[in-house]
């Protein structure tokens, strides 16, 4: 076993299982996906371009995991409802501000369809400059550029929104 | 380009950071991880004799392979059942019930069935052969359940690469049959047999001496099959 895989398994793991998250992958599931993202980093190591930040390129390898995730939950008729169900049967009061606030973001992603969810959580929460982003999405910068300003526009209405359902239900 | 809300700019700011994860998770998936990484590294191996331990398995007669398997569940318990599964005459599949896990038993294809004669048949003379059933291309009845081409062939695959691990497992090459395991967690991650394959990995971890990582492994199985019938037996092998 190579070194290089068990650091940079210890280093990332978190950001992995986070970006699984974010990208819309359920709760119950984020291992066995994170398995599938380290495995392909095991036979892809060879290739990584040292001088490039990591991050990046382990974002890449999670997104595909998490759509053949998503292809094969769709085939096997399941749903992240659970996962929502759960999602909802916490109310803000219960949670600690900083839970809420992450539960709220989680929850604005999810509106977001792939596309404008990717190079959001890409560029806004990993901080990729979005020339590096497009690299990384396969898409043209432009097009990187207008997903960005519909995913922004999208994640700012859904935010501000569900920040006021919850001013109101402290209220009451 | 749209700006955001100096509230939502802030949820962002704080989602930046990355949450430590759990000691006890990481070490059940690089527990995974590192079996199916080890699992590369052997794969070829593992191809080059699988010839060769196919016709090992061949050669084991029914008596030699029903007294490892009763042996072994004396020891292993549920695993003992799966290694007797599949190799054995009926009547001592029906002493064993636990045998029966009908729904990773691979469909059986259409093949024409053979009717024997009760009186010597004349040399010249064919078996009679009575052709299965074929539904008409235009039937009325519902349609079958989505399946995926090529899952039966995989799922033969895969349960061939699993006897193979047993028949290592009985003969003492405990080396051998966590090779085979390790290469199948790479070849067959989500495969049907997942369970059985983890159960004994688990057993040929702690057959090897590696009782931590199979500690993680029973950790991993249990975390993903807490029904399971070879549980017991899982926990049974990495308290013993």
């Amino acid at each position: 076993m190579p070194v290089a895989l068990e650091n940079l398994y210890r280093q990332e793991l978190g950001y992995v299982l986070q970006t699984l998250k974010r990208l819309g992958v359920p709760a119950a599931a984020t291992e066995d996906v994170a398995h599938d993202v380290f495995i392909t980093v095991k036979a892809r190591l060879p290739d990584y371009d040292e001088t490039r930040p990591v991050r990046p390129w382990l974002f890449g390898i999670a997104m595909r995991s998490a759509a053949n995730h998503r292809a094969k939950a769709h085939l096997r008729r399941e749903t992240n409802e659970e996962a929502d169900a759960v999602d909802q049967s916490h109310g803000p009061a219960e949670l600690s501000e900083a839970a809420s606030a992450r539960r709220l973001v989680a929850r604005a992603l999810k509106t977001l369809d792939d596309d404008k969810r990717n190079i959001f959580v890409l560029h806004e929460l990993d901080e990729v400059p979005v020339p590096e982003a497009a690299q990384v999405l396969g898409v043209p910068v432009d097009t990187a550029w207008s997903r960005l300003r519909a995913a922004r526009r999208e994640f700012n209405e859904v935010c501000l929104s569900l920040m006021s359902t919850t001013e109101e239900r402290r209220h009451v | 380009m749209s700006e955001l809300d100096p509230r939502v700019a802030a949820l962002l700011k704080a989602e930046r950071t990355v949450d430590p994860v759990a000691p006890a998770i990481a070490e059940r998936l690089w527990a995974r991880v590192s079996v199916a990484g080890a699992a590369a590294q052997v794969a070829s191996t593992a191809a080059a004799s699988q010839a060769g331990a196919s016709a090992a398995v061949a050669g084991i007669s029914v008596k030699a392979v029903l007294i490892a398997g009763l042996v072994a569940g004396s020891t292993i318990g549920g695993i003992g059942g799966y290694i007797v599964r599949g190799v054995v005459d009926p009547p001592v599949q029906k002493a064993l019930p636990v045998l029966a896990v009908p729904t990773r038993e691979p469909d059986p294809a259409p093949v024409p069935v053979e009717i024997p004669h009760e009186e010597p048949a004349l040399p010249q003379q064919p078996p009679r052969v009575v052709p299965a059933p074929v539904p008409p291309r235009h039937s009325a009845e519902p349609a079958q359940p989505l399946r995926v081409p090529g899952s039966d062939a995989q799922l033969a695959k895969e349960r061939a690469v699993v006897d193979r691990a047993r028949t290592a497992l009985q003969r003492g090459l405990n080396d051998e049959a966590l090779k085979t395991l390790e290469a199948a967690e790479l070849e067959f991650p989500h495969g049907a047999l997942t369970e059985e394959r983890t159960a004994l990995l688990v057993h040929a971890l702690v057959e090897s001496g590696q009782v931590p990582r199979a500690r993680a492994m029973a950790d991993t199985f249990i975390k993903r099959f807490p029904d399971s019938l070879m549980r017991p037996a899982v926990e049974s092998d990495v308290n013993r």
